[in-house]
């Protein structure tokens, strides 16, 4: 290769290298902010109040639901996530689990026929069945509650107060 | 030059082009436009490195498409930025979105919701003044309106969030080409 062609090379492989890397890495880096500004421990449900303007630890807040989470860490432990549905479909409800990259990997509804009383157990390690093998230790379950009037917010409040992450052994 | 500083323009430079990319949502091949609104039908997350990426940042813990489908607007029918300086209208019908739920919902340049007076921050299917026919007008402005009055704050640019919950399957597939509700900003 010629002498000048080299620094030439080197420069564009390093600019694309730094590039790739930024965007396949800001998810992770997206999720650990968001875990730090959350201000709880890991395995522990964070109960949001009424969602309006003051809420600002998640972009785009959906001011018609309210939300439960929780960011786990299943590296030592499974983790089982148990709760209620509403007792109509006509009010959505959903939980989402994402990744450490912020990625949905799984979502039950309401609408879908699963049992109002839900129970998910998360593993990170193998199992033939009864349990969801999360695609990465640490990750986010959302649980979202839509609200159009205040009866249905009495419902969603409670179902808030059900949500609950119990630790179990990996045995 | 320098090894060290060689490296670190190269960085930076890569940082940059990396930022840019990130940030041309609106150009991103796997988005349709219809209209201001812009959004995807079924985006491949997971997939696709910068979508992915771009999900993560401007619409954190979003859900996968065939749970819900996010449409975004930051100009009107004219292609012109939305700002608050001015006031719009936002014209549709309810018939014409297929869905269990959807909303139209108001967020600053920050992403956040607009804080107001009235706490009022989205219309949805169920809280839309329309006449008999299903036909809306949502009144997009600072200053108080009557009926859907969607406020916004003022001298600021904004962004309008069209979700679309558990939409009917072909509705979804025809999203691209179908009437949506238009953003037209009024004369003042």
């Amino acid at each position: 290769m010629k002498s000048y062609l080299k620094p030439i090379v080197l420069f564009a492989l390093i600019v694309y290298g730094t590039q790739y890397i930024l965007i396949a890495y800001l998810p992770n880096l997206v999720f650990a902010i968001a875990k730090y500004r959350s201000g709880q421990d890991l395995n522990t449900v964070i109960v949001a109040p009424k969602t309006d303007a003051k809420l600002r630890r998640v972009v785009l807040p959906n001011p018609d639901f309210v939300y439960d989470a929780c960011f786990y860490d299943v590296s030592k432990n499974d983790l089982l996530i148990t709760g209620e549905f509403p007792d109509t479909t006509l009010q959505y409800c959903s939980l989402a689990f994402y990744g450490d990259n912020v990625q949905p990997y799984y979502v039950m509804n309401n609408l879908q026929g699963f049992k109002r009383k839900y129970s998910v157990r998360l593993s990170s390690v193998n199992r033939v069945n009864g349990c969801i093998r999360v695609p990465s230790k640490q990750g986010a379950v959302l649980m979202r509650v839509l609200v159009t009037d205040s009866v249905q917010y009495a419902k969603a409040k409670r179902l808030q107060g059900l949500f609950k992450a119990t630790l179990l052994s990996q045995d | 030059m320098k090894k060290w500083l060689f490296v670190l323009v190269a960085v930076i430079v890569g940082v940059a082009v990396g930022t840019y990319r990130i940030a041309n949502l609106e150009h991103n091949k796997a988005f349709f436009r219809n209209g201001s609104w812009t959004g995807s039908k079924a985006l491949p997350l997971g997939k696709d490195n910068l979508l992915t990426t771009q999900v993560s940042l401007f619409a954190l813990f979003a859900l996968p498409s065939e749970e819900a489908i996010y449409l975004f607007a930051k100009r009107d029918d004219k292609e012109a930025l939305l700002d608050a300086e001015n006031d719009y209208s936002i014209q549709g019908n309810v018939n014409e979105i297929d869905a269990k739920y959807w909303s139209i919902t108001a967020y600053g340049k920050d992403l956040y919701l607009i804080p107001n007076k009235k706490e009022r921050y989205s219309f949805n299917n169920t809280n839309l003044q329309t006449d008999s026919a299903g036909n809306f007008t949502i009144n997009v402005s600072a200053t108080k309106q009557s009926g859907n009055w969607l406020p916004t704050a003022d001298k600021k640019r904004f962004n309008l969030v069209l979700r679309i919950y558990k939409g009917d399957k072909a509705f979804i597939e025809k999203l691209d080409s179908i009437s949506l509700p238009q953003i037209k900003r009024l004369a003042k």
